[in-house]
């Protein structure tokens, strides 16, 4: 055997399976940053849920003739806190959204709550979590179209067929959950 | 004989394959150019230089937002944001951080330059970068600059040219590193496993 030829030859080697490595490596990053997303997600979705109990306390004071919905969002949050799957926490998430805008729209019919220092500190904590979450969600969509377009773009699409990549879904909000059914007391 | 004979065979074998493969140092550089292709890419992909990791990783990470970024791993764009200012070293203007070179220059008979850098300082307070929901600290110790554009350059007496890479403030930047709480506030530094910190300007 001849020593240059041994020396290209392992050289070739190292750096295709180096290169395979470093494919791998990338794909798994893309995948991990979706999982990341998605949790990180949750987590803020859990501040909020959070702030409820406070937000009720607070509520219940002044608005006395709207207890079901009060009642509607302590169910909600313990619905939330005890789910495990995460398409039904996604749900009850959409569904908390659409109520804390209605007490929050309902507080505008009551000036001695609009004034009072807990309830503004609330709104502030509440509308900061909310603009958090739109984030987190932007950012969840961004990682998956990153990994989408990873393991479909060359030479990528290779490795990542032979250990079962899927593409993954977006996170949409569906014509249910943007329909606004208005206050309903 | 027959033994002699396979030998004599083996020999002439070895010696046609050796030849063939030191054929092209007999024709020189174009000859060589497949080998030297090949131990490129294998030190290419190996030892992947600075600008290459830099650009994989930005374009495997998703850019967060200042005022929801979580911890861990971020990328983060937008303007800098002084906080107290150091004065560059060769026409002493204010500014956030700046890399000063000394280096030597080769000229070739095709007129072109090399640079060779011979000295290198590097200085950077602590700053903030900003985009449009917030603000977040960069503590800029052990940060790598990529492709931060030379910003002036002099030469002096003995022909050596003195070269200053700025940051600014109101510089646009994206930048690579780890987001952690310091005193309660999200602040990106040096990713302790990964060691990236990258602050470019592109």
């Amino acid at each position: 055997m001849h020593f240059f030829s041994i020396i290209i030859f392992a050289l070739l080697i190292i750096g295709t399976i180096s290169f395979f490595i470093t494919i791998f490596n990338r794909l798994v990053l893309l995948k991990n940053n979706i999982e990341k997303a998605f949790a990180n997600i949750d987590v803020i979705l859990k501040q909020r849920a959070d702030e409820i109990p406070n937000l009720i306390k607070v509520v219940k004071e002044y608005v006395k003739y709207e207890q079901s919905v009060l009642e509607q969002l302590t169910k909600l949050r313990t619905d939330y806190t005890n789910s495990t799957n995460t398409s039904d926490k996604v749900k009850i998430a959409n569904e908390m959204d659409k109520t804390i805008q209605k007490i929050m729209a309902v507080a505008e019919n009551y000036p001695d709550l609009k004034a009072n220092n807990s309830f503004v500190e609330l709104q502030k904590r509440v509308s900061g979590l909310e603009d958090a979450i739109a984030d987190r969600r932007e950012f969840f969509n961004e990682s998956v179209n990153l990994y989408n377009i990873g393991i479909q773009e060359f030479p990528n699409f290779v490795l990542a067929k032979m250990l079962g990549y899927a593409q993954k879904n977006m996170l949409y909000i569906s014509e249910k959950e943007k329909k606004y059914d208005g206050i309903e007391f | 004989m027959k033994k002699k004979l396979s030998d004599s065979l083996k020999a002439k074998k070895i010696i046609k394959i050796f030849s063939f493969l030191l054929i092209p140092f007999g024709f020189a550089l174009p000859a060589l150019l497949p080998y030297l292709i090949i131990i490129f890419l294998f030190v290419h992909i190996i030892f992947p230089p600075q600008k290459t990791k830099f650009i994989r990783l930005q374009a495997s990470l998703p850019t967060s937002k200042a005022r929801s970024v979580a911890m861990g791993l971020a990328e983060i764009e937008g303007k800098l944001v002084l906080h107290e200012p150091l004065m560059s070293p060769i026409d002493q203007k204010p500014c956030i951080g700046y890399r000063y070179e000394i280096q030597t220059v080769h000229r070739e008979k095709g007129g072109k330059t090399h640079h060779h850098t011979i000295s290198e300082k590097m200085e950077c307070n602590h700053f903030s970068i900003e985009d449009e929901t917030g603000r977040i600290k960069v503590i800029p110790e052990e940060m790598e600059w990529v492709w931060i554009p030379e910003e002036n350059s002099v030469f002096d007496d003995e022909g050596k040219r003195h070269v200053q890479y700025l940051l600014k403030e109101g510089d646009k930047m994206l930048i690579v590193g780890n987001v952690t709480l310091n005193e309660q506030e999200p602040t990106i530094t040096k990713h302790p496993l990964k060691k990236v910190f990258w602050n470019n300007s592109k």
